[in-house]
């Protein structure tokens, strides 16, 4: 890889595919990612969620807070020992969760990685399984809060 | 590192072009129980330390599990290449990706081997108990199936999609073959288009959408439903990579 594709692109291009450049979306939630769950925090969730992708050995943790009649989700904390697609996608996922007074459960559980990535602006194909994780650890936050306090599942 | 289950290759065979079934079962422990349409970490240890994840096949009735393989890279050729009694290691099953209403139609959507969650979702249709697992003739609901792929020698279970059609008037499967130009079985020769899926949701009116493929396909498909006005609540994907 030469010093001219470092410069203009944030992904490499080489044997993994095309080269790619981050979105100025994902840049901002690559350098200062929303809701992390920071050393010493206390957060007492009615939700969590723990995942890890096999393709690539990261791992997401997702905890969430919830309004119990009305089940929104309130607040959200995450943390993953992940590439920047991870941290910029559930950054974004936190956001798109808390926002407008909070997803709904039922919503929560329907929400994709494509919409994930939709609202960064794109990410690479190669790194699609980086918004997995974070959507996958929502839906396991969200299955581990209806195990406890009960409640259907979505339609 | 997740909790793992060691497996063996109890059979396999070829179900299409590059496609191989296998089933499996475990070493010595019961096999889990699952949801049709969930899927599982397979790993190869002499071949990677990363694991690949894919669909369960069979049915939690089935005495084994089955996954279908698509041979396209080192790790899924290695896994295609098991012979009898050859290991693996295998995780818990995960996933989201089916029905949670046995009362709203559906419509399926698969590019290529996406094909696999419906798989086992439509046995286990097919193989209902009345008050165990409504299936097709207690459900009640349609189920219309819209599957793409390259060509017919590279479709896996047509025959098995037919006879289902045949056997069940609650499900309709219409086929697409993007690089054919000519078919055994009525099908539209291109891709599935924004008209073919308006059409189905006129005809299949507030059902829900599952839509199964390669990255791009469910993209693809998720834009244009998001163009008919269809709700990200009645959407739901499973993409491939």
């Amino acid at each position: 890889m030469n010093t001219r594709q470092t410069e203009r692109f944030d992904v490499a291009g080489d044997a993994c595919g095309t080269a790619w450049a981050y979105s100025a979306i994902v840049k901002d939630h690559f350098f200062s990612p929303r809701n992390v769950l920071r050393d010493g925090e206390d957060f007492p969730a009615d939700g969590t969620g723990v995942v890890g992708s096999p393709a690539c050995g990261d791992m997401m943790l997702v905890a969430i807070k919830v309004d119990k009649k009305t089940e929104r989700i309130t607040d959200i904390r995450w943390r993953t020992f992940g590439c920047a697609s991870a941290i910029a996608s559930t950054s974004m996922m936190s956001v798109m969760a808390t926002e407008s007074g909070g997803m709904t459960l039922n919503r929560a559980e329907r929400l994709k990685p494509e919409e994930i990535i939709e609202r960064l602006g794109g990410l690479p194909d190669r790194k699609f399984h980086c918004s997995v994780l974070g959507h996958e650890a929502l839906r396991e936050a969200v299955c581990s809060y209806r195990k406890t306090h009960g409640g259907a599942h979505a339609i | 590192m997740e909790a793992l289950t060691p497996f063996k290759v109890l059979t396999k065979f070829p179900e299409a072009e590059r496609v191989t079934t296998l089933l499996f079962i475990p070493n010595a422990s019961a096999l889990p129980s699952f949801t049709p349409g969930q899927f599982v970490n397979v790993y190869l240890p002499e071949v990677s330390a990363e694991g690949k994840s894919y669909t369960i096949a069979s049915t939690p009735d089935d005495p084994h599990l089955a996954i279908s393989v698509k041979a396209t890279g080192k790790f899924s050729r290695a896994l295609s290449a098991l012979n009898k009694w050859d290991s693996a290691l295998l995780s818990e099953p995960h996933g989201f990706f089916y029905p949670t209403d046995e009362t709203t139609p559906r419509i399926f959507i698969a590019g290529g081997i996406g094909i696999m969650p419906f798989m086992s979702i439509l046995r286990s249709a097919s193989r209902a108990r009345p008050g165990r697992n409504p299936g097709f003739e207690h459900m009640g609901l349609r189920i219309m199936f819209l599957y793409s792929n390259r060509s017919e020698a590279e479709a896996p279970f047509l025959a098995e999609l037919d006879q289902l059609a045949a056997a069940y008037n609650a499900f309709s499967v219409r086929y697409f073959f993007t690089r054919a130009s000519k078919t055994a079985r009525k099908a539209a020769l291109r891709r599935i288009t924004h008209t073919d899926l308006k059409e189905t949701a006129a005809d299949v009116p507030g059902c829900h959408w599952f839509v199964s493929g390669s990255i791009p396909f469910v993209r693809d498909m998720r834009i244009a439903l998001r163009a008919l006005d269809i709700g990200e609540d009645r959407i739901f994907t499973e993409s491939f990579f």
